[in-house]
């Protein structure tokens, strides 16, 4: 039953933040755990709240790069430093974990680390994101693709 | 009016976001100050006078909750409203920092209809 209840928040929480936020609508939502193609970003962070755990995301760097494009409002990607592609990255991380613990523990504290981003190439093996993680979602774009893991230290 | 505005967020990206939104509801923002943390914002507090504060909860060196408790501890700054905006949006959190001082609470994401009505309404606004 509360799997049933995380599986179908993640999904909406993410569309919400992408949508509202980000102003991007995904093609396609799954719960496909593989790692997307390409180079790629990397955010993660840890929760401390009932229950604790940790949130993780790969996204194509391209999609990335559109992301932030809309979240900066610059009109010239090109224009956005590595860096602070990174930096929307890890803020949309911090959004997306934020709203699904808000629903899932909207009666109890929780913390949130601030997030690390890490760029991986098309030939590097990306951070050890999904281990442990029985909560993948899976938003597909045309510029490319957004998974992103959760992980509760404890039975939800 | 003019009006002076402070945004407190460790996050570079999330700051600019707000501004651009803020900014681009037509409201007069003469100045709008930005700060990482708790601490830097208190710091900038001293000498230079907001006339609205937004700010995260989670921050490192001063979260939110104690820079709203250090402003309502201080004579002067606790004139100035603060309008808390957090990917925390727990009941639990929500009261604490209501009932700490804040003046009004946006959870993340918002759409930037939403940041607008919120600081008209802090600010006593009226596009009417």
């Amino acid at each position: 039953m509360l799997d049933t209840v995380v599986e179908k928040l993640l999904p909406e929480a993410g569309q919400k933040t992408l949508e509202t936020m980000f102003f991007a609508t995904p093609d396609r939502v799954s719960m496909d755990p593989h790692r997307p193609a390409g180079e790629l970003i990397a955010a993660s962070l840890t929760f401390h709240g009932t229950p604790p755990g940790r949130f993780g995301l790969l996204i194509s760097e391209r999609l990335a790069k559109t992301l932030a494009e809309n979240f900066t409002g610059c009109d010239d990607v090109a224009q956005l430093l590595p860096a602070q592609v990174a930096g929307v990255i890890g803020e949309l991380a911090n959004m997306l974990c934020g709203a699904v613990l808000t629903e899932l523990e909207s009666n109890a504290y929780f913390d949130l680390s601030s997030p690390e981003t890490l760029y991986v190439g098309s030939g590097e093996p990306d951070p050890d994101l999904s281990t442990g993680s029985r909560y993948p979602c899976r938003f597909e774009f045309p510029e490319g693709t957004l998974v992103f893991f959760f992980a509760f230290e404890e039975p939800v | 009016m003019a009006y002076s505005l402070m945004i407190v967020d460790d996050s570079a990206a999330m700051r600019g976001f707000i501004l651009r939104v803020i900014e681009l509801s037509g409201l007069d923002v003469g100045t709008c100050l930005q700060a990482c943390n708790g601490q830097e914002a208190l710091d900038l507090l001293r000498s230079n006078w907001i006339d609205a504060v937004l700010t995260d909860v989670n921050m490192p060196v001063m979260n939110g909750e104690e820079f709203v408790r250090r402003m309502e501890a201080d004579e002067v700054l606790k004139s100035i409203p603060i309008l808390v905006v957090s990917t925390d949006g727990s009941d639990h959190r929500v009261q604490s920092m209501l009932s700490l001082g804040a003046k009004g609470y946006v959870k993340k994401p918002f759409s930037p209809e939403l940041l607008r009505e919120t600081m008209e309404q802090l600010l006593g606004v009226s596009n009417a």
